[in-house]
């Protein structure tokens, strides 16, 4: 009895075992920080500013929209309601706990001197705006 | 003899199907992932620090000579420096002087409630440029 040939062609099995190990790469490596950034929110530009290095784990980024609304991750709130979680943070991780006020640039300040007033009420002293450096790729 | 020949002729027709491409495409793929993990992209988002002036912080016993303090006011119109009303231009020239006086001097930015808050953000900027860190912010009525 004849020995069958293999067929001739490229063998795809480890070529598609990187593929699945690069997959497994991206979706362990992917932001899952995206949500903590609001697309309506247009920074201001700071060319000079210091660009952000290794970020604190406890920061709480606040987006403030145009018209003042209040955001952070993907739930619109108040100013009380900011008050009240921001008061949480603090019983819980101290007063050291980095807010970052993502500001569009053309909201009025009110806006923003709320959030800043709501953060020295509760003892929160590391405050920051946060605000674009470069345009990027 | 023969024989030996046929087989040696037969072994060179099966391998000259082509170049195996499964090792290159394996190492392809490794540098792929190692410029990806090695990338370092550019940075994008800034931070400038915030420092509001309390009222209630206790007073140092014995004070140093305080600096005398620049005022900046944000309106929405523009700013003002020590209350000489000045543009985006003439506020960099005059917080460059400055600082080349001292990096260390106080400056308080008074940020009036209509301003946009990309105004403040520019004095920021302007003054981190100028490394004038010496800064806080309070609110102008």
């Amino acid at each position: 009895m004849r020995k069958q040939k293999p067929l001739p062609g490229v063998n795809m099995t480890p070529m598609i075992d990187v593929v699945f190990l690069i997959i497994i790469f991206f979706i362990c490596t992917m932001d899952l920080e995206k949500d903590k950034f609001d697309e309506n929110v247009i920074l201001a530009w700071a060319r000079s500013a210091q660009a952000v290095g290794q970020e604190d784990p406890l920061t709480v980024t606040v987006n403030v929209r145009e018209d003042g609304t209040i955001k952070i991750g993907k739930r619109l709130m108040s100013a009380r309601t900011f008050q009240a979680i921001m008061q949480k943070t603090v019983n819980r991780y101290g007063t050291g706990v980095p807010v970052v006020i993502r500001g569009d640039r053309l909201v009025l300040h009110e806006h923003i001197s709320r959030l800043t007033g709501v953060c020295k009420s509760v003892g929160i002293w590391k405050v920051k705006f946060a605000a674009i450096i470069s345009e990027g790729e | 003899m023969g024989r030996r020949k046929r087989d040696r002729k037969r072994r060179f027709d099966e391998n000259d199907g082509g170049v195996p491409i499964t090792p290159m495409i394996d190492v392809v793929f490794l540098l792929l992932i190692y410029f990806v993990a090695t990338v370092e992209p550019i940075p994008i988002f800034a931070h400038l620090n915030v420092y509001t002036p309390s009222s209630d912080a206790p007073p140092k016993e014995k004070p140093v000579d305080p600096p005398s303090l620049i005022r900046i006011e944000v309106h929405a119109e523009g700013f003002t420096f020590d209350g000489v009303p000045v543009n985006s231009r003439q506020l960099d020239g005059f917080l460059g002087t400055l600082a080349r006086a001292s990096k260390t001097q106080s400056v308080l930015i008074m940020c009036s409630l209509s301003a946009p808050h990309g105004q403040l953000v520019e004095v920021l900027n302007y003054c981190a440029k100028h490394e004038l860190t010496n800064l806080s912010i309070m609110d102008a009525k």
